[in-house]
Formats: C-alpha cells, structure tokens, sequence
C-alpha cells in the first residue's frame, strides 16, 4: 500500500519536473517546480529525514520558490519561449544527463558499504545468539552478528514519602554533578521520569553523548558502570538519607548487525522472529539529539553568516539606480 | 509504516471481536487483508481533518458576524434559524448555487488548482494539533515545525490565485500576500524557536506537557520574554491569516477582493473555509505552545477534560482576534512590513538572547508552579527586565533636543 | 541539466539549477539512509540547501536588475561579451 503512494510520488515528481524542463509558460514551470520540491520533501519523509523534508518544505518552497514566482510574475512572464531555437544544445544535454543517471546507477549496484545495523531489544545471550542462529537461515542476509551493549543505565530513587516537585529537578542536578566529578563528561541525563499518583520513585536515565547514532564508542563500559554506580549511591545533599533508596538498573540491549541489501529483507527478518526493533539507522537531523549543534556547529553558523551576506548582497544589488 | 500496520493489526481483532459480540459473525474481519485496513485508516483520518476543517469555520463565521454585530452595537443576523444559527448555512448554499466564473484570458488550470492548495494547506496542518491528551491525530515527532511548513504551501496557493485570475487587482493582492505572509513567518519562527529552547522538543504533545503543573507553567508566564515572544507570535499570526488589521490581501475597500476577486460561488468558498481555518490552525497552535493546550490551570486535566480546555483557549483568544478586527483600522502595506522587518525582528532577536540567558542561568524548571513561593531567577527576571526596558526606553528617547524636521512645502517655493 | 542548458529565460535556468541541487540533495539522503557511517549525508543536504536559498536570492537580484537596465531577461539578448 505504502509503495503504491511511493510509485505515485516517484511518478508525480518525474512528470512535474519534465514539465519544469520544457513547458513554455514560465508561471506554469515554477508551479510545476512546486510540486516537485513538495514531492522530494515526501521522498525524505520516506528516507527517515522529516526534519530534512520540513526544512525543504519551508526554506525551498515556501521561500526560494515565492521569491522565483516574485521574478517571474514582475518581469514579462507572458513570453512564450520558443523551444526549438537552439535544438544544437538539446542533444548534449541530453547525453550528459544520461550519463550522469548511469554513473549513479553503477555507484547504487556495487552494495559494498549497504549494511544495516538494528538493535533489538533481548535480554539475555542466549537468545541474542539464538537470533543470529534463524537470522543466518534468511538467505539474502549475508551476515548477521549480535553484540551485547549496555546503552544507558537508570538510577531510580524511591522515597519514603512523595516526592515534591522539586525533587526532580534537584536529582537530575545531583546525577549531573556526580557525572562531573567523575570526569565522565560523555555521560548525560537523558530523562527524568517520576511515578504519576502513588508512585513515589523518580527514575533519572544516563546515556552517553553520541557522534553518530551507531557509535560504538557510545556503549557503557564496566569501570564507567562501575564508577557511577559506587558515586551515586554516596550520600545526595538535600535529601534526608533515611528516606531514600537508591537502585540502579542497567539495561542491556543486543544489538543485530546485518548486512544485507533492502529494507524488506529487514523487515522480514524482524517479523518472522517477533523482534523489537529498538533502534534503527534512522537518520534524524534535527534539535533532539544535537548532532547539527553539536558535530556540525561550526559549518552551521559558517553557512548563518554566508545566507546574511548573500542577504545584504541581494538587497544591495537590487537598489534601483544601482549598475552593478 | 510500521506502526500503522501494528495498529490495523489491533483493529482488525478489535473489529472481529466487536462483530463477534454483536452477532454478525467474527470471522470475517481477520480476512481482510491488512493493506486494505490500513488504507482504510488513512481514509478516516482524512475524513476526519477535512471534518474539522469544515466544521470549525461554520462556527467561526456564525460567531464572526454575531461579535461584530455586538461591537457594533446591533443584533446580526436574527432571522435564519433561531437566533441566527443557520447563516452559515444559508451563506453556502447562497454561494453553491452561484454561478462558476472563469476568467477567459486567464490561466485556466492555475485558476482551478489554486483554491484547492490553499484549503490542502489549513487541511493538513490540522493533523498534527494536540487537542486530547492521550490521543493525538497524527503525532508527528517535528510536530510545530512540520505546521510551519504546510503553512508556506498556502502562501504559494495564494499567488496562484492572483496570478491565475489576469486582474491587475489580484495580482497585487496576491504578491502583497505572499510578501506579508512570508514575512511574518520569521518573527513567528523565532518566536517558535524561544518555545523549542525551552522545552528541547519539536514534538507538540511533549511541548503540552511540558506546560501541565498549573497556571505557573504555562510557558507565556515563565517569565518576560517568553510573554513577549507570546505577543510577538500573536499579533504575526494575525498577520498570517490576512485578518485585519493586516487584510491587505482581501482589502475590502482598496482592491475590490485583492486576490480572491474573479473567484465565485464554490471556488471562493473554498478560500473563505481555508481562511478560517487557518484562523482555529494558528489560534490552537498559540494555546498549545504558550497558554498549555490541554491543561487547565489548576494542573494537569482538573475540572474539565483537556479537549474542553484546548478549544476554551482557542475560543477566547480567536474572540481576541475578533474584537481586534472589529476595532483597529488597517495598516498600511509599509507599515507593515516596517513593522515586521523593523520592530518584531530586533525583539525578537532580544527575545531569543534573554531565553538563552535565562536557560543558562536555571535550567529548564524556570517558571511559577502553583503554591511555590515567588523564587528562582525566571521570577526575579519579571521584575528585573521590565526595569531594564523602561530605562533603556528612557535613555534612547531622551537624547538631545527634538528638533522639528524639515516640512516640505506643499507648493513649489520661488527660491 | 537539460533546462540550465537550453532555456531562454534566465528565471527558467535558475529553476533548473535548483532541480539540480534537488537532486542531487536527495541522493545524499538516499546513500545515508542505506549506509552505516552516521547523518552526514542529511547535514550535507542540509547545508545544501542554505546555500541554494542564498544562491537563488542573489540570482534574482541581479536578474531583476538585468531585467531593469535591458527590459529582457533572455540569455541569448543580454549577451554583451563576444566570442
């Protein structure tokens, strides 16, 4: 069902961009461009990027796009363009398309780098090593591994009595400081989670700041464990220790490397054996997890200062009286 | 995709078991195939959405005419249905039954494509507003920024409109719209932006929640620069919605109907429900980021459920929106971007900075919980900024003697 | 590639730029949904996509203003260097 809207986009965006090419009304071109920026935004909603298509949705046709339409609507955009005054040009460019599409064609078929890593949510190694025993069984899969990983660790408080709402606020600065003197300064608060009604616990969850979502340098090692362990069970300023307990649960996930070629044989893997899929390569750009604040931050403001240039420059060039 | 198939997969059983119950056999509906129930679902929400879409402007037209009717100290429509409630009604039939005018030298696929992607635009923005707590209709993980996006979709329906109808009137109007609108998304955008830094989350339901320990945390009365940015957000809505005193675009009295003037019967109908659509749109957004969706203001869902709550706010701030229409004149197309470009943009800069600096110093608990004691740097910023702002107001006004410019005269002088 | 060629409005070649970079964004997407190795094919689309809104704003500038000295914007009728 969804591959039917997929082929309906794929379709939609190949006809609007021709349309873009060759039509002789250049208002009915930028409308057609419309649609096609619209449809590669769909197309990265079904790549896993939808910060990336809402970012396109905004920046491309909400703003390149009225700006084109501004040019085209003020200057004479009732001329019809006679399309076969320079049929010189058309084969070239037709060729070099061509050969374009074919280059990326061959660089998509050799599935040298085509790898999928999934994590799966298991407890125990018997039945991580059990899954990889039926993953080998699934024949387009050419190789499948799992890898015990302890992802993040929960330190959960329970109080003799409610908790007030300060609580949470004044645990999550407590596991922080402890983080800090530590000197495990990868480790961050991910969630603080208090019991709704009469559950009188707070959880407060630590993972390890990641580079990539795949990291393996993200998993927590035993001494890390260790050393947050015995920190955080020393006494906590602020609170009276009678009426605390502290209990810290870490949660080990398996995580399934496959190397394998499409989505759907995945997909079916997962199915047939009933895994849950905890986490999957899924690209997400955006504020949640800061990879732009935080790998990319320099080329970010670097591309903030180039757009405010090119701003002043646009509004500069376009002052009338001005021969550039 | 997955999840979708998950959840056709439990209303599949979840419909085998109530036929089952009911007595019209329980087996059939585990034979359907999961595509087609997932289909199905996707139908429904549809149906749905374009349900709210056409039934919310029915209400806010009706309420529309009768606010201004009382501003204006007369009764509004009396007479269709009691007290006036059927005029919305009878103003669609009227325009059903209009007759279909297309402009002969205009464009004429643009001219019918273009009131469809306007209403496309309000239609898929009222997906992703969180009005219930539990259930949302489609909760989109980039949630406000995914309705900022659809919202650029309109701005392009409108310039199709104006261009599609070969009327200098409409074509102005058109591009007078899509440079307000496109305008005012950056004061909007920044105000959003204050909002996201303080929560750390695109998602609305989080956002929601993020607001539900009472009155206090409501993000627009964590302290002065989130209530500025509340204000900024508001009045640049008005201006996305082409409400007067931004109606440039419509100008009932400058450009005959500015973009919308060669369009009737149906097809204008169809602008006139996106427009106000896009009112309830703009209008829940602002009660979900700032006033606390569904929470009422003793905390969490007391008193009334949250859905009750969301559309009270919405109703009060959209009644807001009408009294000021009702009473402000319009401004003038250089005012308006003067406005924007000149004034919302630097406050809004100031606006961000003050967040930031706050965030810095407390974290993101700041804000007045119901009972706690007036404490904690966002409190002490509610004395401490509006201070800063009347001094620094004095201190850049007062400077030097005014000196009265220059008048030009009104005649050519002999000199 | 076919339009930035063979168009002879100057607003048509800039649409077909943008085309270009469109696709050329999304098949950094693709390769980093299906290749392990992190999000560096979205921040590059990303950024890619900045760099075509400032592009496209300079480029109407100067086309506007081409359009205000010449009252043409065809590329074959602006052309003032020889060869």
């Amino acid at each position: 069902m969804s591959s039917v809207i997929f082929y309906g986009f794929a379709f939609l965006a190949i006809v609007t961009a021709l349309v873009v090419v060759t039509s002789r009304n250049v208002v009915h071109s930028a409308f057609a461009l419309m649609v096609t920026l619209f449809c590669v935004a769909a197309f990265y909603v079904y790549l896993d990027a939808d910060f990336l298509a809402a970012i396109q949705l905004i920046v491309y046709v909400g703003g390149i796009l009225v700006l084109v339409l501004f040019g085209v609507m003020m200057t004479s955009g009732r001329l019809d363009m006679k399309l076969r005054a320079d049929a010189g040009l058309i084969a070239p460019a037709v060729i070099v398309g061509l050969l374009l599409m074919g280059l990326l064609l061959y660089v998509a078929r050799s599935d040298s780098a085509w790898k999928r890593q999934i994590l799966v949510e298991d407890a125990s190694q018997q039945a991580a090593s059990h899954i990889a025993e039926q993953a080998k069984s699934h024949t387009e899969l050419k190789a499948v591994r799992t890898t015990p990983v302890v992802r993040r660790f929960t330190a959960s408080y329970s109080f003799s009595e409610a908790p007030d709402a300060s609580a949470r606020q004044m645990l999550s600065r407590h596991v922080e400081d402890t983080i800090r003197k530590t000197g495990l300064t990868r480790l961050y608060v991910t969630s603080v989670r208090s019991g709704r009604g009469s559950d009188r616990r707070i959880e407060v969850a630590v993972e390890k700041r990641r580079t990539t979502l795949m990291d393996p340098t993200r998993n927590l090692s035993a001494e890390e464990l260790d050393a947050m362990t015995q920190a955080l069970t020393s006494v906590i300023p602020g609170f009276v220790p009678e009426s605390v307990q502290v209990v810290i649960a870490v949660e080990p996930v398996h995580m399934l490397l496959i190397e394998g070629v499409t989505d759907q044989a995945v997909s079916r893997l997962t199915e047939d054996m009933g895994l849950r899929v905890v986490e999957d390569e899924k690209g997400v750009v955006g504020l949640g997890d800061s990879v732009m604040m935080g790998e990319y931050l320099l080329p970010f403001e670097v591309t903030g200062l180039l757009l405010l240039v090119a701003l002043i420059g646009a509004a500069v060039i376009s002052r009338k009286g001005v021969v550039v | 995709m997955r999840d979708m198939e998950l959840i056709a997969e439990g209303v599949r059983t979840g419909l085998a078991k109530a036929t089952q119950t009911l007595g019209l056999g329980g087996e059939w509906p585990l034979a359907l195939p999961l595509n087609a129930v997932v289909a199905a679902m996707y139908i429904a929400l549809a149906a749905v959405s374009v349900g709210i879409v056409a039934a919310v402007p029915i209400i806010l037209v009706l309420a529309e005419r009768k606010v201004s009717a009382y501003f204006q100290d007369r009764l509004g429509p009396m007479r269709v249905g009691p007290w006036g409630l059927l005029v919305t009604l009878a103003d669609g039939v009227k325009l059903l039954f209009k007759e279909d005018i297309i402009p002969p030298q205009g464009d004429r696929t643009l001219f019918r494509l273009a009131p469809y992607v306007v209403f496309a635009s309000s239609f898929a923005a009222v997906v992703a507003l969180p009005v219930f707590p539990s259930a949302i209709l489609g909760n989109v993980s980039i949630g406000i920024f995914y309705i900022m996006a659809i919202s650029s979709l309109g701005a392009l329906g409108i310039m199709m409109a104006g261009w599609a109808s070969n009327s200098k009137w409409s074509l102005f109007g058109a591009m007078r719209a899509a440079a307000q609108i496109v305008s005012y998304e950056i004061p909007l955008g920044l105000s959003i932006l204050m909002i996201v830094m303080t929560t750390g989350t695109l998602n609305m339901q989080e956002i929601v929640q993020g607001q539900s320990d009472g009155i206090g945390d409501w993000l627009v009365f964590r302290h002065p620069f989130l209530f500025g940015a509340g204000l900024i957000y508001f009045i640049s809505s008005i201006a996305e919605v082409n409400r007067t005193p931004f109606d440039l675009p419509e100008a009932e009295s400058e450009l005959v109907a500015g973009f919308h003037t060669e369009y009737s019967g149906i097809r204008f109908a169809y602008f006139f429900l996106a427009e106000y659509a896009n009112m309830f749109i703009v209008t829940a957004i602002l009660t979900t980021l700032f006033f606390g969706g569904w929470s009422s203001p003793l905390g969490g869902e007391a008193l009334l459920p949250g859905a009750v709550w969301f559309i009270a706010k919405a109703a009060v701030i959209i009644f807001v929106m009408m009294w000021i229409r009702w009473t402000l004149p319009r401004v003038r197309v250089d005012q308006l971007m003067n406005l924007c470009w000149k004034y919302f943009l630097p406050i809004s800069f100031v606006n961000i900075l003050g967040t930031g600096v706050l965030l810095l110093l407390e974290g993101e608990g700041i804000g007045l919980k119901l009972g706690e004691a007036f404490i904690g740097v966002g409190a002490v910023s509610w004395v401490v900024v509006p201070v800063a702002l009347v001094v620094t107001g004095l201190a850049a006004f007062s400077g030097g003697d005014a000196k009265p410019r220059a008048v030009r005269p009104l005649t050519p002088s002999s000199s | 590639m076919y339009a930035v060629l063979t168009r002879r409005n100057a607003i048509a070649i800039l649409m077909g730029t943008e085309l270009i970079l469109n696709a050329a964004n999304l098949n950094f997407v693709a390769f980093t949904r299906y290749i392990v190795g992190g999000v560096a094919g979205q921040m590059i689309a990303v950024f890619v996509i900045v760099l075509a809104a400032a592009e496209a704003a300079v480029a109407l500038a100067i086309i506007l203003t081409l359009y205000q000295e010449m009252n043409t914007i065809s590329p074959d009728e602006t052309q003032e260097l020889k060869g």
